[in-house]
């Protein structure tokens, strides 16, 4: 029974109690600097299109007996994106997000945490600076933190790497040579590894990247931003002006564990239909339903979002770097390994 | 061939041409893309230990392995000795092949030998094992305000596992040879 570990175990209960904690500088954080929180919808009408992403549906009941298959986010970017087109520059959400058919592990639960926010007329670099201010505000000024035995310097600047690099550094190719399917086969047979025919360029690029260069950033003492995704894996980020081949996005590990996403947003409506619909393709040829485009969202694009950046943050993974956690469930009052 | 998704621990997989033993595997979800299984795995001539990521819903080619039952008997030098009860013969096992096993060895226990064209690859221990405690502090009633309800005791094999206050040397105890968890007095 949860309360009664809740009860017996203090650790449990401390970290429930530095959870509370930890929530409160994180809305301060945004206070002292000017963001607008948004409590944008769980519940919608038309769900995120990320095809890796599986979603929650729920039955909406009208009074006049006519129903609804709604569903519920992945993430609030849609929402916010509106919110920006509507005018608010500064912006955040920190709210549950729902993924289904995820693994039930240490990292991971269906419902969890997201803190999203988004500034206008910033760059992805600029968010780096920020989340190195959040959770420096957040940890109360730790100089470092000690996580499953590794100490981790927080310190300022954290490790900035781009993709092109980590790939130079741990798994010893330039990264810009394999670019194509045919040399990514190549590469991955060369390697050792097994290369299928219905293996994807992206599919040939994990296989790799996950065994030979994600597992050693837990090495490193610092966190490390990675930065300039092939554009293949843009989602909804910009193309980098200077180099079409890359992406504007990163992501931020701390203690091998991944924190936050966050783009150069894709503003182009024209560009982002087309995503929209290669997504959709892809739903189908994963055995999902196909998701209807938030055409609202498009019209916002369209109508002229200002140049901005945006980052997603796992807040209770930030709470289990910063409590010294295992396990997800240790830092979330009920989790699902219980409930269900 | 069975798919990827199916491994476990112990399983022998064929691989261009070599036989590996899966010493370790964890599904990994990336935040794009397909689903993939990383693996750990060990040569089975070679000894040497690579790691592999395979996408989950792959076809790999499961190779079966013998199982045979035996008894533990002792251990010298770093190997350690099996006899199989019904035809006496002997086997020998390097330690370095029983990580995080040889600990919950005690004379007489039942294990499951994995042997693959006559090598010894690994074992497989029942899941609960019986074992006495050798040494452990007292636990002093009461002691709840500090929030420990476990304390820590060494078992007669010399492993180390966390039970509760009110267990006392001599006792004997159900350990979960997967978790080393304690679960039960026996």
């Amino acid at each position: 029974m949860r309360w009664q570990e809740i009860k017996n175990q203090e650790k449990i209960k401390n970290n429930l109690i530095k959870r509370s904690d930890f929530l409160s500088k994180i809305r301060g954080f945004f206070a002292n600097n000017g963001f607008i929180e948004i409590d944008s919808p769980l519940l919608v009408a038309k769900p995120n299109m990320e095809s890796n992403l599986d979603v929650f549906e729920t039955t909406l009941r009208k009074n006049n007996g006519e129903t609804k298959t709604l569903f519920l986010i992945t993430s609030p970017e849609f929402a916010l994106k509106k919110i920006l087109a509507a005018g608010l520059p500064k912006i955040y959400q920190m709210s549950k997000s729902f993924r289904n058919n995820e693994p039930w592990n240490e990292n991971h639960n269906p419902e969890f945490t997201l803190l999203e926010w988004y500034e206008t007329n910033v760059s992805y670099f600029d968010l780096m600076d920020q989340v190195e201010k959040l959770v420096d505000h957040v940890s109360g000024h730790q100089s470092s933190i000690i996580f499953q035995g590794k100490e981790i310097n927080l310190a300022r600047p954290w490790i900035r790497l781009s993709m092109q690099e980590a790939w130079a550094k741990y798994a010893g190719v330039d990264l810009n040579d394999y670019l194509t399917y045919d040399t990514m086969r190549a590469l991955v047979l060369k390697k050792g590894y097994t290369a299928n025919a219905d293996d994807s360029w992206e599919d040939l690029f994990f296989k790799i990247f996950l065994t030979e260069i994600e597992l050693r950033f837990a090495d490193e003492t610092q966190p490390i931003f990675l930065y300039d995704f092939p554009v293949s894996m843009a989602a909804m980020s910009r193309v980098k002006k200077e180099d079409p081949r890359y992406a504007e996005r990163f992501e931020l590990y701390i203690g091998g564990l991944e924190i936050a996403n966050a783009y150069g947003e894709l503003i182009d409506s024209v560009e982002q239909a087309k995503r929209f619909a290669a997504d959709q393709i892809e739903q189908v040829k994963r055995g999902l339903a196909k998701r209807e485009i938030d055409e609202d969202f498009l019209q916002a694009l369209q109508s002229g979002l200002p140049e901005c950046a945006g980052i997603a943050l796992g807040v209770d993974r930030l709470i289990m770097l910063l409590t010294d956690s295992k396990d997800i469930a240790e830092v979330v009052p009920f989790c699902v390994k219980e409930m269900f | 061939m069975s798919s990827i998704n199916e491994i476990s621990k112990e399983t022998i997989l064929r691989l261009n041409g070599e036989v590996y033993l899966v010493t370790d595997f964890q599904h990994v979800n990336p935040g794009k893309g397909s689903a993939f299984v990383r693996t750990r795995l060990r040569g089975i001539k070679t000894g040497k230990t690579m790691e592999l990521t395979f996408k989950s819903n792959e076809s790999v080619d499961v190779v079966e392995v013998e199982r045979r039952k035996m008894q533990y008997l002792y251990n010298n030098d770093g190997m350690y000795s099996f006899m199989d009860n019904s035809t006496y013969e002997q086997l020998d096992i390097n330690g370095d092949l029983l990580a995080g096993k040889k600990d919950y060895l005690k004379e007489g226990l039942e294990v499951m030998v994995i042997k693959f064209e006559g090598i010894p690859l690994s074992i497989q221990l029942p899941n609960k094992v019986t074992y006495k405690v050798a040494q452990t502090e007292p636990g002093v009633k009461g002691d709840t305000a500090s929030g420990n309800v476990t304390k820590e005791a060494t078992l007669e094999t010399g492993a180390t596992v966390r039970v509760p206050l009110f267990i006392k040397e001599g006792e004997e105890i159900i350990v979960n040879t997967e978790t080393g968890l304690y679960v039960e007095r026996a």
